[in-house]
């Protein structure tokens, strides 16, 4: 399928010679797996070109309704003044017994779901300084870490700060991303907790990370926490509040 | 086709016109929030369903040229209505009954078309969140690649690398997009529906 991909961006950038050219014509036409596939392709395409087109006027239009929301809407929910609850206050009071009983057993059973809902790592990218062996071994390790496979990828992380660069930052951050799916959460935080008081690039990331640990050990009110440090202007920020309002409705 | 009065709205949101915008929230907030307070919601869901909506409308005129002809509440209630539902759906994961009391009649196409529009909506927000998640160089590259403006020697030269080096990174960033999309739940949930 990689394969494919490429032949479509070559095929949309008018890269192929006329003979590559009419065999991808014939094979779209012919092949509906194929067909479908190259409309996807096209579609996330065209979908990308266009945000990243708009990204600045939808980023001051977005902060503008923020704004505005915040001037029309009640700061947090009122819920609690409508008729209706007010009304069933008295069922709502009993049946709040019977939710904190809910709530209080659901809060021991571990939050891997919710976990796993939420964890998608950025690709790992490292700055390569160092050796020829040494890039190599890094380049691996980053090729790893994005296909998923994290304890080979702690493996060469963890060797190249013990040998070659103890203070390479960017190593760090990655093998405690790695730490952290592979369940070690007690690691994890300790470095991730460091990047947060660092100032580094990787600061407010390291917190919606540092949620996810805390997620992963149950520790739901430290994990609230965490969430609520994360700015709107953070890439995360939105998973943050959608994960908030998941733990809240738990 | 007449086009409605209220399309000075819509222009108000293309412009960022700040006395535009306030109008709309003057007029339309408190229905938003008595629909979606009405409907299992918070005074915050009816805060992000309004910002929510209007951000699908203007990206819409923005791509259509959308044209009201119809009054812009019922326009706006229908994207409020169908991103609540979509909305109730995912938290709740079962069936979901909206009660209906806005004030407004939909015709059935109206809802369709608001069904559609969020339908695409939800996808292309999806290819563009994968795409957030590339690393830096990926995004640059594909920024680069895809806005339509430069070949491959020219984003190649932008970014100080070789044609060689642009080339093959380029590949492996649409593999890794690729794969960051059809892998998700999200995007398997978006093609079910697509095909119900």
């Amino acid at each position: 399928m990689d394969e494919l991909y490429d032949q479509f961006e070559r095929y949309l950038e008018q890269e192929m010679n006329p003979q590559e050219r009419l065999e991808m014509d014939v094979l779209i036409k012919n092949d509906p797996i194929i067909a479908e596939e190259f409309q996807l392709y096209q579609q996330i395409r065209l979908a990308v070109a266009r945000r990243s087109a708009q990204e600045k006027a939808d980023k001051q239009l977005e902060t503008q309704l923020q704004l505005m929301g915040k001037n029309y809407f009640n700061a947090s929910d009122s819920n609690s003044g409508s008729p209706r609850r007010f009304s069933l206050n008295i069922w709502l009071a009993v049946a709040g017994v019977a939710a904190a009983v809910v709530l209080a057993v659901m809060f021991l059973i571990p939050e891997k779901d919710l976990y796993k809902r939420f964890r998608e790592f950025p690709d790992a990218e490292l700055t390569l300084k160092g050796s020829e062996t040494e890039n190599n071994r890094l380049t691996d390790a980053a090729d790893l870490f994005n296909a998923g496979k994290y304890d080979q990828a702690l493996t060469i992380f963890s060797n190249y700060l013990q040998n070659d660069d103890p203070g390479n930052i960017e190593v760090r951050y990655y093998l405690a991303l790695c730490q952290l799916e592979l369940g070690n959460t007690g690691y994890a935080r300790q470095v991730l907790t460091n990047f947060t008081d660092s100032g580094s690039a990787f600061a407010t990331d390291a917190n919606w990370f540092l949620a996810l640990a805390h997620l992963r050990e149950n520790n739901i009110n430290a994990c609230r926490q965490r969430l609520t440090q994360i700015p709107t202007s953070n890439t995360y920020y939105k998973d943050a509040q959608k994960l908030l309002k998941a733990i809240e409705g738990k | 086709m007449h086009i409605h009065e209220d399309q000075q709205f819509i222009e108000a949101l293309l412009q960022g016109d700040y006395e535009g915008i306030s109008e709309i929230y003057r007029r339309f907030a408190g229905e938003v929030r008595r629909f979606v307070l009405k409907n299992s919601g918070s005074e915050d869901d009816a805060r992000d369903m309004m910002q929510e909506a209007l951000m699908i409308i203007t990206r819409q005129a923005r791509e259509k040229a959308l044209a009201l002809s119809c009054p812009f509440g019922a326009y706006l209630f229908v994207v409020v209505r169908g991103k609540w539902l979509n909305e109730l759906r995912k938290r709740k994961r079962e069936a979901v009954t909206i009660v209906e009391e806005d004030g407004y009649t939909y015709e059935r196409q109206d809802i369709a078309q608001a069904d559609n529009l969020l339908l695409h909506e939800e996808r292309e927000q999806l290819f563009w969140e994968k795409f957030k998640l590339l690393g830096e160089r990926c995004q640059k590259l594909l920024r680069l690649s895809w806005a339509g403006s430069h070949n491959m020697e020219q984003v190649a030269s932008l970014l100080g690398v070789t044609y060689g080096y642009a080339r093959k990174k380029k590949t492996e960033c649409i593999d890794r997009l690729m794969f960051l999309i059809k892998t998700s739940r999200e995007f398997a949930l978006l093609q079910s529906q697509m095909k119900g």
